[in-house]
């Protein structure tokens, strides 16, 4: 098991309602899965992805990292545990526009201090080509399409081959055939690299391609 | 941090025109101020050069009762001068002495009096002092005077024409004597100006009935070595009942005059600071605000609150450091031209601007000036990163990537 998220709750303030984004959430993830966390607008699944993710703080539950408690971490050490186990893809890409498409794939690998600069080089070349970028990566993000920028996103999520990765409605800004693009490349890459996909969506067609598909509602695991 | 610096350069260059504002702000805040205090100093060099070779010699010898709040009167007055130029002359570091004999006068053109202050002037005045430098028309010529220019014309006098100076002996007799106008003066002095007259030492001592003088100036071969040899002339001259005053000492007010100027450079070096810190300040914010999703991305990645204060405290560096050498451009390039051509104290007229100073005077070029513009210029630059900075390191991940851009 590579992750185990034990009766997580987190609760939201919009405005001066509190709003119970996720409840009593149980779930495990196995090395290599290819999940979709699926549910209407609204059901926290981009709460769960982000807590998951430690990039927001449930208020209370447990999250096992390879057995590894993830709760009680500091941000440097949850700085560190997302430098080096999760890849994140987000619905807007967020890639950095003053930086070239190069420039953001290696930006994980900079992080890591782990590589020289001819075997960054090299990584980045080689993950810029599994995603179908070659040749683009000195252009900037804004002379991109949607679907190539969330192919560097992937790319960027990638590189560095982490233990997991989370991807936030990766569809949700693309056409449907740009969408079914990516979640092809998404699942081939889980199949080629082994990488486990945690990811969000609402989208029917999109969710089909998962091989395990976990449904949640107002906050609350259905299936 | 080579990476955090490329990042950090790259960001600046994003918002092109804020930041060209920003540093435009700063260099041009920088070169007023580099320009502000090498002409400063060059005023300072300028002011202490004239008031020695004008006003006080190195040193002055006067008498030791002689009460600075009646300088004119003649129980001040050396009643030994030659005593004085005596032992003074046989001092190895004494390079020129010059006697001189002051006493209240009224000047009369014959329909109008003015008072004014009448020197007498030894014949070896030239080796302290530089009189010759400021006469406009004429010389002084035995049985002449040489006054201010602006006395002259308040009493419409000029070249050869003849006036009275009438003035009390030593002994307290009035006596009157007529002079003729044989050169005209225009020193930065004002009260030189308007109220000074020159006339031979000698002369002045035959019609004041004495042989005294008021003072002896002394110049010596190196005017900064005032506490070396200040001690070794009193020491020469003791037992004579005088005492040895610096040009430092002798004038105090305008050495008060510098200290305030300095002061008013410190509140200018503070203007700067501030106006760098608000521009810095907002550039930082905005950069901030702009950039809150791109924070977020970068923490979800895995930089560490530190990592991400260090990138912006190194952005607000860089613009600091950038306009801090443009400054140092721009300062030297307005400082050239008062290096060279010089700034003309004419413009200012008769007006008195409380420095000894007139003519054309040329700016210094002042490495210290320089260094401390750098200096605080990357000071102001890291405290006004340093807020933004921490506003970033306190923000939530989740919070940044949740800003709707």
């Amino acid at each position: 098991m590579l992750l185990e998220v034990k009766n997580l709750s987190k609760t939201y303030l919009a405005g001066k309602v509190d709003v119970k984004a996720l409840r009593d959430v149980n779930v495990t993830i196995d090395r290599g899965e290819f999940t979709a966390i699926a549910g209407p607008s609204g059901s926290g699944k981009t709460t769960l992805l982000n807590c998951i993710g430690t990039i927001d703080r449930p208020e209370s539950g447990e999250l096992f990292l390879d057995g590894t408690e993830l709760m009680g971490k500091t941000r440097d050490e949850l700085a560190a545990l997302r430098r080096e186990y999760f890849g994140f893809i987000f619905q807007t890409y967020n890639l950095i526009p003053v930086l070239t498409v190069f420039e953001n794939v290696e930006m994980p690998l900079k992080l890591l201090r782990k590589f020289t600069p001819g075997q960054i080089r090299e990584q980045v070349m080689d993950m810029l080509a599994k995603v179908g970028l070659t040749g683009l990566e000195n252009r900037r993000p804004l002379e991109l399409s949607g679907g190539q920028q969330q192919r560097v996103s992937i790319a960027r999520a990638l590189v560095k081959h982490p233990k997991m990765v989370l991807a936030d409605e990766p569809t949700a800004n693309l056409d449907s055939k740009t969408g079914e693009e990516i979640v092809d490349l998404m699942k081939e890459l889980n199949e080629r690299e082994g990488a486990t996909f945690l990811f969000s969506t609402h989208d029917q067609l999109i969710m089909a391609h998962a091989k395990r598909l976990i449904k949640i509602r107002d906050g609350m695991i259905e299936s | 941090m080579m990476y955090l610096l490329k990042l950090a350069l790259k960001n600046i260059l994003r918002s092109k025109i804020r930041t060209v504002l920003t540093f435009l702000i700063l260099s041009f805040g920088v070169g007023i101020y580099i320009l502000f205090a090498c002409l400063m100093a060059g005023f300072d060099r300028e002011s202490i050069k004239n008031v020695i070779d004008f006003e006080t010699g190195h040193y002055k010898v006067r008498s030791a009762a002689f009460d600075e709040d009646q300088p004119y009167e003649p129980a001040n007055n050396l009643r030994d001068p030659q005593a004085v130029m005596q032992r003074l002359s046989g001092l190895p570091f004494v390079t020129g002495l010059a006697e001189r004999l002051l006493f209240l006068a009224e000047l009369d053109n014959g329909v109008d009096a003015v008072p004014v202050v009448a020197t007498g002037i030894g014949p070896r005045d030239q080796e302290v002092f530089n009189l010759n430098k400021y006469i406009v028309q004429g010389s002084l010529e035995p049985g002449g005077a040489l006054m201010g220019r602006k006395l002259a014309q308040d009493l419409g006098l000029k070249l050869r024409d003849p006036v009275y100076l009438t003035f009390r002996t030593e002994q307290g007799m009035y006596t009157s004597v007529e002079v003729m106008v044989t050169g005209l003066i225009v020193s930065a002095n004002p009260q030189v100006n308007s109220s000074t007259v020159y006339i031979p030492l000698d002369e002045a001592r035959k019609d004041l009935d004495t042989r005294n003088a008021t003072e002896i100036a002394v110049k010596t071969d190196a005017f900064f070595k005032v506490s070396e040899y200040q001690p070794k002339i009193q020491e020469a001259l003791a037992g004579l009942n005088v005492k040895v005053e610096s040009w430092e000492q002798l004038s105090e007010d305008f050495r008060a005059m510098m200290t305030m100027k300095r002061k008013f450079q410190n509140i200018l070096v503070l203007m700067i600071m501030v106006i760098a810190i608000v521009g810095i300040i907002n550039t930082m914010l905005m950069s901030v605000f702009e950039k809150k999703r791109e924070i977020g991305t970068m923490k979800a990645l895995g930089f560490t609150d530190r990592q991400v204060q260090r990138l912006f405290l190194v952005e607000g560096a860089l613009i600091g450091v950038a306009g801090g050498l443009m400054g140092l451009v721009l300062g030297t390039l307005f400082n050239s031209y008062f290096a060279f051509v010089g700034f003309n104290m004419d413009l200012f007229g008769d007006q008195d601007i409380g420095m000894p100073i007139m003519g054309n005077v040329k700016s210094v070029w002042l490495a210290g000036a320089y260094a401390k513009a750098m200096l605080f210029t990357l000071a102001a630059s890291l405290v006004a990163s340093y807020y933004p900075a921490r506003k970033v390191t306190k923000m939530e991940a989740m919070e940044c990537l949740r800003t709707v851009q």
